[in-house]
């Protein structure tokens, strides 16, 4: 069973906050300095690439070239395809990550209400838990078709999963001190739950919503790998299997950008929520 | 607070009230069935607190000091006796009582005015009257300044400050501090009980402290009771007059302290080599 701790910890870790805060502001002192480096390595990275491919150390075939890769990206969002495709995966996945975070948040938050309910379900969520999600993937194709809407649910069913246990957990680690604090002031169950036990999850669910940006771009990224016409998926699959390497590469970059921006938002977000922390 | 005129206009019943003891225990027993083992944290305790007396407890840890203070609050039931508040037996929490405990509870979710405030959130105090009040408590407890700040930010010493401004801030009449300042460096500890004393008796709130800190007791209270260990129960009592018109540093300085220290500790030392 994941733990409450597990999740922030994960969430802390996946967070990387510390370097996108650093981005925008001085490239001088300390945290400057980290910073030049790592653009420093990545370029130095690139260019070795680059060089190793001019060279005919390496085959572009098989490898890929970064500026192949940069032209290609670079055409795409000219012309319009890139982002077609990125607009399809996105719109997939943040509508599912949002439903699906939503949805188990709710159901996690609730049953801090109900011991009963709360035991009736812990089975399922272990279960659920422990299962790869994605396995359900070609289920869901089925039942949803080929388009955009089976790659939602996907994400729906990843983020619930997680976002349910995430909450509860959270809303189960508020200190009873603390609600005895609230009763002892003459506060009912709703005022535990608004004052002591959604602040306490609060943490936690953000955790999840972060762990949340990773997991469901997997999911819609595997179902657009099973069955798609469209999308940052299926553009890695047919890229890659026309042997068009720097233009899956392109496309990788692509979704990397993606999760990125949203790692971004998210530390933005729990830097507002959770500012006391 | 002048009695006579508000027991002249007092019904039958409200004097009755008046006359009964501000917190009354009689055989008062708890059980928490941990388990196999049921464990008696309290037994038999009876003992009542007059109206606008400073009462400690004094005994060892183990003798269901928290117990003791979830009972009066009202947080949890006795498993048999009674518990009295003013003469009506306590079912529930007690909007006349308030506690403070050694952790201070705040919420860290929230700044210094909004865990002020939240004991007024909870009553369904208005706005503009929860802001007003917070911000005079703020003041009096002298951390105005600091009411935006979160409590990270705050040394334990300000932490304990706002749990005081949070728990005067829904005026109660009975006050149940459990060691609330132990967790505090010598220095600020003593500076902290001159002022809650002050603050306290100011506003004559009854108050039963429960400490294992003699010098504590004895220079706060005009009565101590000895308690014993698990099960915790009374074995002793006195009256003191140290804290008639000392604050607790003169208390602390009078010849008859030294006397009452000793008195108690070997009433304490009796049950704990026993």
């Amino acid at each position: 069973m994941l733990t409450a701790d597990t999740f922030v910890r994960a969430g802390r870790l996946a967070a990387g906050s510390g370097t996108w805060g650093a981005v925008g502001r001085t490239l001088t002192g300390p945290r400057g300095r980290v910073v030049t480096m790592q653009i420093a390595l990545l370029g130095a990275f690139v260019a070795l690439w680059e060089g190793a491919v001019a060279a005919g150390f390496i085959e572009t075939f098989v490898y890929g070239r970064p500026s192949e890769m940069f032209a290609f990206v670079g055409g795409g969002l000219v012309d319009g395809s890139l982002w077609r495709h990125a607009g399809v995966t996105l719109m997939a996945q943040v509508l599912g990550l949002l439903v699906g975070t939503v949805v188990g948040t709710v159901i996690g938050l609730a049953l801090w209400w109900s011991p009963f309910w709360s035991r009736v379900f812990e089975p399922y969520a272990v279960i659920l838990n422990a299962t790869p999600k994605i396995v359900i993937a070609p289920l869901l194709i089925m039942w949803f078709g080929l388009g955009i809407e089976s790659k939602v649910m996907i994400a729906v069913l990843i983020s619930f999963v997680v976002a349910w246990l995430g909450a509860f957990e959270g809303a189960r680690s508020a200190d009873p001190d603390q609600q005895d604090l609230i009763r002892a002031f003459g506060g009912n169950k709703w005022a535990l739950f608004a004052k002591v036990v959604t602040p306490s999850a609060m943490p936690h669910i953000l955790a999840t919503l972060r762990m949340n940006v990773g997991l469901s771009l997997i999911g819609v990224i595997t179902g657009e790998f099973l069955s798609s016409t469209a999308g940052l998926g299926y553009l890695v699959d047919s890229t890659a299997k026309a042997y068009k390497m720097s233009h899956t590469l392109g496309a990788i970059l692509a979704i990397a950008v993606i999760a990125a921006m949203q790692l971004w938002a998210i530390s933005r977000l729990e830097r507002k929520l959770t500012s006391w922390l | 607070m002048s009695l006579d005129i508000d027991e002249a206009r007092q019904t039958p019943a409200a004097r009755a009230e008046l006359a009964a003891p501000c917190i009354e225990l009689r055989h008062v027993r708890k059980v928490f069935d941990g388990g196999e083992r049921p464990v008696l944290a309290v037994e038999d305790l009876t003992f009542t607190v007059e109206r606008g007396q400073f009462v400690s407890i004094i005994g060892p840890s183990g003798c269901g000091k928290s117990t003791l203070l979830k009972l009066i609050s009202g947080l949890d039931r006795p498993s048999a006796g009674q518990v009295l508040i003013e003469g009506h037996e306590v079912r529930g929490p007690q909007t006349k009582v308030g506690f403070m405990l050694q952790k201070d509870l705040l919420l860290p979710w929230r700044t210094v005015i909004e865990n002020v405030m939240v004991g007024l959130e909870v009553r369904g105090a208005p706005r503009e009257e929860r802001r007003e009040k917070a911000m005079n408590l703020i003041r009096m407890v002298g951390l105005d300044g600091f009411e935006a700040a979160y409590p990270k930010h705050l040394s334990g010493g300000m932490r304990q400050r706002v749990a005081l401004a949070r728990t005067l801030a829904v005026e109660p009449e009975i006050l149940l501090l459990d060691e609330p300042l132990s967790a505090l460096d010598y220095q600020t500890k003593l500076n902290m009980e001159e002022e809650l004393v002050r603050i306290l008796r100011e506003r004559d709130i009854t108050v039963l402290l429960i400490t294992h800190d003699i010098a504590e007791a004895v220079s706060v209270s005009d009565r101590v009771l000895v308690c014993s260990g698990r099960p915790g129960r009374i074995k002793a009592e006195h009256a003191l007059s140290l804290t008639k018109s000392h604050s607790p540093e003169e208390a602390r300085d009078n010849p008859d302290f030294a006397a009452a220290f000793k008195m108690l500790w070997e009433e304490l030392k009796s049950d704990v080599d026993s």
